[in-house]
């Protein structure tokens, strides 16, 4: 299992030269550059290139990116034009929020996936069954900043904060919105993954030795059906993370995700570089943790990784 | 048995839910608990928030030219002189009083007993100071660079010579990068802390990156009177649905670029006010007069263009009738603007001219930004061609992207037609230097016309306000109505949201509006 860690983790090294290189590149390639939109309106060719100078944006794009390549390796992300400070500091900064969102709307995506997806299953073609699909449905397919600038309409008059950070409250619709796609998402996987396992012949003995269905569901059916729950969960975050840039934006949430797309519509080459080799990070060591999740629930996998 | 439980379940979370609502309600009202009393014993709220479309990124005012960061070091710095946003006159704010011996030699005097929010008197050090940092920052450096000597008086008294001279140099003096900063504060702190220190009425208190910024009023202040409110926040709210829902919930007295769309609901709704103030930008569709190929480097086209375009249609279209048709290339509120005719809308002159050089038929390009405004002007610019029979393509871009094609190689980049605005400073040379004179940085129509370069020249070097005054209106009918690199449209209506009871929020024509003084009555 160490070994399989550690490989792991070497094999994100040429996914992040792949994924720097391929950023700085379409960054440099799209017209425009932030150094003119820096500077004054008035400023002078020779003004303009003391500037590039400063930012360590002047010379051919081959050796800038080598240039930062080799910064990269020794921990120092670079200084971001737009904001004038070190990349690291805000990222490090602004990771927080992002983080509490996207747990937060973790929360809010299992707190609903997992009961709904229950029950639907339980109750197959059923009222409640139907209702469930209607509402994971409606989840899944609705965009996230929509649903966000909906909830601010509904809720915000009622007194939730529209916007902003600072206490749990407004945490609370940025969440929700952002959550609901994934509860979508898992209350279909949920339900069709219950459906498979209350099928099983090892419930029905369960079931006929009287173990009560309350057991019977929590103990024997939900533990095997958490497989590719997990699975689907795991390839969600990545979404989670996606949609965080859109939530960001509509909730003013001090996030990296929007703070991405300032440096995007900025042209702040280095700052967007810098995030989007974090989010790089961050999502692969997300998929490696639920990868070692699955070790832990199907004994099968963990014995696997043993050989 | 189990539904019933679930049914539980979820009214459990209902009544959690209406929980937080209810706590949510009493945290909006304790926004609105009184502050500051003015001397009628009037109550101030005590904390006033604005929400801005963009990010503040830092305080330092030379190392910046964004408009949001500039608002809020307006707050907590101050200039040598500065646009009144009342009268609109170029004044003293950290000087008493200036005086142009000769174009290339100027004396000032500094107001008294100025004091510096780290308890230091203002003198001629700081100033000398600040020219000094000023002229190693690449934002600031062209402010300065005319600067050849600077000599310390006394205490209050300095002179400045010039390399050449500028009769304008008391504007220039007025730019936002040219705050004046404290020489004690950066000799005894950080510089990251030094540059926060100002002698405006805002003493700078806390900023949390992408979230908020937070300034204390200056209790031991001298320069203006002590605000009435006690906190001033600026929210950074990007999405202009969600600052206009703000507004509407309490949860902020005063939004930033309202959407277009919502100007209704700001002035008919009670308890909320629309502030206007006509700005000075001027939008135009410009041609690009290098591009050898394309038909509008011939000026006849273009005067058929001015003479085809409906302004006043395209000012709906694109900004729901809050703008005014602009007759001449200058700016109205600037120094020397004449009020010329321009050349007026002649639908039957456009198609004279257009059928004499076989426009008919035509397929012209046009490049803009994707802003909404400009997205409108050229679906409008479209309709109107096509009238014509000039079919217009457009093509959009980010701003970012536009600039720097429009101001590359013209006989290269392929633009024929573009929609571009120009925010020009304070004084009438800056409105035609940039975006006119063969070495403007701006010179999106790429024009090269020997003439009109030196009667930019000479008109920045004239003494004579009068002489001066006949140049500015030479130049506004000949570049308006003969050369036409570009067509004046519109200025457009700057417009503020704000609560009931706010008052102090004056609009700068330039973006950086004013609430040094805002306050709002409870």
């Amino acid at each position: 299992m160490f070994r399989y860690i550690i490989k792991r983790i070497l094999m994100m090294i040429p996914v992040l030269i792949a994924v720097s290189f391929v950023v700085y590149f379409l960054m440099d390639l799209a017209p425009g550059d932030i150094i003119s939109s820096m500077a004054p309106q008035d400023a002078t060719e020779a003004e303009l290139e003391m500037m590039r100078e400063q930012w360590g944006l002047n010379g051919p794009l081959i050796e800038r990116y080598f240039r930062y390549l080799g910064d990269l390796l020794t921990g120092d992300m670079g200084m971001s034009p737009s904001l004038r400070r070190p990349v690291a500091e805000v990222f490090i900064e602004r990771l927080p929020a992002t983080l509490q969102l996207a747990l937060a709307a973790t929360v809010v995506a299992l707190i609903i996936s997992v009961p709904l997806g229950i029950a639907a299953a339980t109750h197959h073609r059923s009222f409640l069954d139907g209702i469930s699909m209607v509402l994971a449905m409606i989840g899944v397919s609705m965009p996230a900043f929509w649903l966000g600038l909906l909830l601010i309409m509904w809720f915000s008059p009622l007194g939730l904060p529209s916007g902003g950070s600072g206490t749990p409250l407004h945490l609370v619709l940025p969440a929700l919105a952002l959550g609901a796609g994934q509860a979508g998402t898992l209350t279909r996987i949920t339900r069709s993954s219950m459906l498979d396992v209350i099928r099983q012949d090892y419930l029905r003995t369960a079931r006929a030795k009287g173990v009560s269905e309350k057991q019977v569901i929590r103990k024997h059916a939900l533990k095997n059906a958490l497989i590719p729950i997990i699975t689907v969960f795991g390839s969600t975050l990545g979404n989670l993370l996606g949609g965080a840039v859109a939530i960001e934006t509509v909730f003013s949430w001090p996030g990296i995700g929007r703070l991405t797309v300032n440096a995007v519509n900025q042209r702040d080459t280095t700052l967007a570089t810098g995030c989007i080799i974090m989010f790089t990070v961050l999502l692969t060591v997300t998929m490696l943790l639920v990868d070692i999740a699955y070790a832990y629930v199907d004994p099968r996998i963990k014995a696997q990784y043993s050989k | 048995m189990k539904s019933k439980k679930f049914v539980a379940l979820l009214m459990a979370a209902s009544v959690l839910a209406t929980t937080a609502v209810g706590c949510g309600n009493g945290s909006q009202s304790s926004q609105s608990s009184p502050g500051g009393s003015g001397a009628t014993g009037t109550q101030y709220k005590e904390e006033i928030i604005i929400a801005m479309a963009d990010e503040f990124t830092t305080i330092d005012p030379m190392e910046t030219t964004a408009e949001t960061n500039q608002i809020v070091q307006d707050c907590t710095h101050d200039l040598l002189t500065d646009t009144n946003l009342t009268t609109m006159q170029n004044e003293g704010e950290l000087l008493e009083s200036w005086e142009m011996v000769t174009p290339d030699h100027w004396t000032f005097k500094l107001k008294e007993n100025v004091t510096f929010h780290d308890g230091t008197i203002l003198n001629t050090d700081d100033v000398e100071f600040t020219l000094q940092r000023a002229a190693e920052k690449p934002t600031a450096a062209n402010y300065v660079a005319d600067i050849k000597e600077f000599n310390k008086i006394d205490d209050l008294n300095f002179e400045i010579y010039l390399t050449k001279g500028n009769v304008d140099f008391n504007y220039t003096l007025a730019a936002n990068s040219l705050a004046i900063l404290s020489k004690e504060a950066f000799e005894t702190m950080e510089e990251s802390e030094a540059v926060k220190i100002g002698t405006g009425p805002w003493v700078f208190d806390e900023f949390v990156s992408g979230d908020h910024v937070t300034l204390t009023r200056f209790e031991e202040g001298t320069l203006y009177p002590i605000p009435n409110t006690k906190k001033l926040t600026f929210r950074m709210i990007p999405e202009a649905s969600a600052r206009m829902i703000a507004l509407e919930n309490g949860e902020v007295d005063v939004i930033m670029s309202p959407s277009a769309t919502d100007y209704s609901r700001l002035t008919e709704s009670d308890g909320l006010q629309l502030i206007t103030e006509t700005g000075r930008t001027q939008h135009f569709v410009g041609f690009n007069l290098q591009n050898e190929g394309f038909i509008g480097t011939n000026p006849e086209f273009r005067l058929a263009v001015s003479k085809a375009i409906n302004k006043e249609e395209m000012i709906i279209a694109a900004w729901d009738g809050y703008a005014q048709v602009s007759t001449s290339m200058m700016c109205r509120d600037m120094e020397y603007y004449a009020d010329i005719e321009g050349v007026p809308y002649d639908p039957e002159g456009a198609q004279e001219i257009f059928d004499r050089l076989g426009c008919n038929g035509m397929t012209i390009d046009l490049v803009t930004s994707d802003a909404s405004h400009r997205v409108k002007m050229a679906e409008n610019l479209q309709s109107q061609l096509q009238k014509y029979g000039i079919t217009l393509n457009v093509e959009y871009m980010q701003q970012a992207a536009l600039t720097e094609l429009c101001t590359g190689d013209g006989t290269t980049s392929g633009v024929e037609m573009y929609i571009l605005s120009w925010t020009p400073g304070k004084n009438a040379d800056y409105m035609f230097r940039n975006p006119i004179h063969s070495s403007g940085g701006r010179n999106y129509s790429h024009l090269e016309d020997p003439d009109i370069d030196a009667l930019i020249d000479a008109a920045a070097a004239e003494v004579d306000t009068e002489k001066r005054a006949e140049m500015y209106l030479e130049l506004q009918e000949r570049l308006t109505c003969e050369i036409i690199p570009w067509i004046p449209i519109a200025q457009n209506t700057l417009t503020i949201g704000a609560a009931e009871g706010v008052t102090g929020v004056l609009i700068h024509p330039g973006l950086v509006h004013q609430f040094k003084f805002c306050e709002r009555l409870i």
